[in-house]
């Protein structure tokens, strides 16, 4: 039988919509943040990797936007009618980033944890959503290689190091918070869309950015169990609007050019 | 570090024979085939591209946070990112005669950078950039055609063909673009005006001197390039006006039936004010041009400034 | 802001670029063919520049080679180990 969203049941097809609003965002503003930082970049083809990457993220954020047209919503609405009260980025890429050391971290964690909130969608009925899944796993391969890669650099300084981990360990419990703290998870696996739950998500979460952070030398302090984020909003995986800086930042403007 | 040899006097006789082997056809290879001339124009060729190819960053970086939509946005990365990887080429290759792309790129003074007037001025939005595309990447286009169709330094011929494939995409997505804001309502009408305006002479420019005032014809007698600067620019020329009448843009120029050549509506030079954004069309003397051009656009060190620096915190938003 | 300060030895490779060679072709038809060079501290950064510098064609198959593991024959002795095709 076809895959047809109007053919879940309400519960499902909330969590699912909530659930791709939560990537698609957090992948908006991650391009965002790529955006801000390729001039900050240390090498030319550190400038073209991160206009690479930031093409990337626009690009698996447009795919997503232009699926959740699919859930009754206008897709120029959900690129430029929304406002900071309706983002649904992660809370963990509110605050920019303090050095380059910081940037890596943040968004290395950033791509460990939408790729394993995407991830979960590798074998779903949808196929549509099943080939994006997909698609953005190629990508993410690269971005993971980039952080891989510089972390090596990171690595053969001690202060450079300190800072990685002292970044680390602010983000960290943010984007752990975003993986597990949602509403109707179940109801997903449930429906048989996503093949793994949030306690898996996080627990395989967990294992990479221990792999990924073997190098730092003291061992990085990492809660184990998901934080609680006073405001938290279950249904936007977040708590509280978009910090006004942030929204001017990534807004569309020029609405006279608009197409 | 590759030595240099520097005469005071080049070697006539083998810089003669050189220059009769390149016209014959012959393809150098290797630095072990250059004389010193040869080497210092093709070193000084390949080290100006490099420059105009980065300050591309800077200058179209407005455009990709103001773009209206994200597919603008994705287009506008795609072709920072082409731009990028043909900066790459360039100073790849500039290292293997010696230099250094670190001290180029972050410990060079940004006013000694050889970038040109064009490129030293911001794209403010995606506009500006889809124009600039039409224009200024059709006018840079221009160049790396004739180059890679004659460069007599193989390598540099050859780095080309990705350069050459990638700006076909920029002149043709400036194309369909502009034609799309022209028509799209009269305030973005007015705006591709506005721009084509304030770029059309640094196009116009972007080819050097008339033929009559050039001195030094070192990059025809090695075949750096085939075509003179008034060639490239009247090929420049023949793409644009008829693109810009057929679409109803304002340019100043047009087809000489007489001369059976595309013509500019003035005489070059003139000045832009910087202060206004406005070009005055009154002819002035090529001292007068030089000057301007060796300040500089307002620009430049400020966008040279900015890849050389770092901005964290409440400077990154 | 600040200015950057490039760390030699830990962000190129050291005084001077390590360099990677890079290698593809468009469809199993096609040789093998040098399409550039790029520098790079290390082996995750190398092929992560290069996909992203060299993507000018959906490749059918992309490597990178240390410059260093390279060896010259007919360019032995020469400034550049390996011309672009």
């Amino acid at each position: 039988m076809r895959f047809s969203i109007d053919g879940l049941d309400g519960k499902a097809r909330t969590a699912l919509e909530n659930d791709l609003f939560a990537i698609a965002d957090t992948k908006f503003v991650l391009g965002n943040w790529y955006t801000r930082s390729i001039m900050n970049g240390r090498s030319l083809p550190d400038f073209a990797a991160l206009t690479a990457m930031t093409g990337a993220a626009y690009g698996h954020t447009r795919s997503l936007w232009q699926y959740l047209v699919n859930f009754g919503h206008i897709y120029g609405w959900i690129e430029r009618g929304r406002g900071a009260a309706d983002i649904r980025s992660m809370n963990m890429l509110d605050t920019p980033p303090a050095s380059w050391p910081d940037f890596l971290a943040t968004t290395w964690l950033a791509e460990q944890a939408t790729w394993m909130a995407i991830s979960g969608y590798l074998n779903c009925p949808d196929r549509a959503l099943a080939g994006l899944a997909e698609k953005i796993g190629e990508e993410t391969y690269f971005h993971l290689k980039y952080a891989e890669g510089w972390m090596e650099i990171l690595s053969e300084s001690a202060a450079d190091s300190r800072a990685f981990t002292a970044a680390l360990e602010k983000r960290y419990p943010l984007a752990l918070a975003w993986l597990g703290a949602t509403e109707g998870s179940d109801a997903l696996k449930k429906a048989g869309l996503r093949d793994i739950s949030p306690a898996k998500m996080q627990k395989a979460f967990a294992a990479e950015i221990a792999k990924g952070t073997a190098w730092t030398d003291k061992a990085v302090s990492l809660p184990d169990a998901t934080p609680q984020i006073p405001g938290w909003n279950a249904a936007m995986r977040r708590a509280g609007p978009l910090p006004d800086r942030l929204f001017e930042a990534i807004r569309f403007r020029d609405p006279e050019a608009a197409h | 570090m590759a030595t240099r040899i520097k005469e005071d006097l080049y070697d006539e006789a083998a810089e003669l024979a050189l220059q009769h082997r390149v016209k014959a056809g012959y393809v150098i290879e290797d630095e072990s085939e250059m004389t010193s001339r040869y080497r210092d124009v093709v070193t000084n060729t390949m080290h100006i591209a490099a420059d105009l190819e980065i300050m591309t960053l800077p200058v179209y970086h407005p455009a990709l946070v103001a773009a209206p939509t994200l597919e603008d946005r994705i287009a506008v990365a795609a072709a920072i990112q082409d731009e990028l990887g043909h900066a790459q080429v360039m100073y790849r290759m500039l290292e293997d005669f010696g230099y250094d792309t670190v001290e180029l790129l972050f410990e060079r003074d940004p006013a000694d950078f050889r970038t040109f007037y064009m490129i030293e001025h911001p794209q403010h939005d995606y506009i500006e950039c889809c124009v600039a595309m039409l224009l200024g990447d059709r006018a840079g286009y221009t160049t790396t055609r004739d180059l890679e169709e004659n460069c007599s330094f193989g390598p540099y011929a050859r780095s080309l063909r990705k350069v050459n494939f990638e700006e076909q995409w920029h002149v043709g997505h400036g194309e369909r673009w502009v034609k799309f804001f022209w028509n799209h309502s009269p305030e973005t009408r007015k705006r591709v005006q506005k721009y084509v305006d304030f770029i059309f002479p640094m196009a116009a420019m972007w080819f050097g001197v008339p033929d009559s005032m050039k001195k030094r014809t070192d990059q025809l007698a090695y075949k750096i390039r085939g075509a003179s600067n008034d060639e490239m620019r009247q090929r420049w020329l023949t793409e644009v006006v008829p693109y810009c009448e057929q679409v109803g843009i304002d340019i100043p120029a047009h087809f000489d039936k007489e001369k059976n050549e595309y013509v500019l509506d003035y005489e070059m030079p003139i000045l832009l004010n910087e202060e206004t954004g406005e070009w005055d069309y009154t002819t002035v003397t090529w001292e007068e041009k030089f000057n301007q051009w060796r300040k500089g656009g307002r620009n430049k060190v400020a966008a040279l400034e900015r890849l050389q620096g770092e901005c964290w915190g409440k400077e990154f938003w | 802001m600040k200015r950057k300060k490039i760390q030699r030895k830990r962000e190129i490779g050291g005084a001077t670029p390590r360099f990677y060679e890079v290698f593809a072709r468009k469809t199993s038809d096609d040789p093998l063919t040098h399409v550039g060079s790029i520098e790079a501290p290390n082996d995750a950064l190398a092929e992560v520049r290069a996909w992203y510098i060299h993507d000018e064609h959906e490749w059918r198959e992309l490597c990178v080679v240390p410059t260093a593991a390279i060896i010259a024959v007919t360019e032995r002795g020469r400034n550049v180990k390996i011309k672009e095709v």
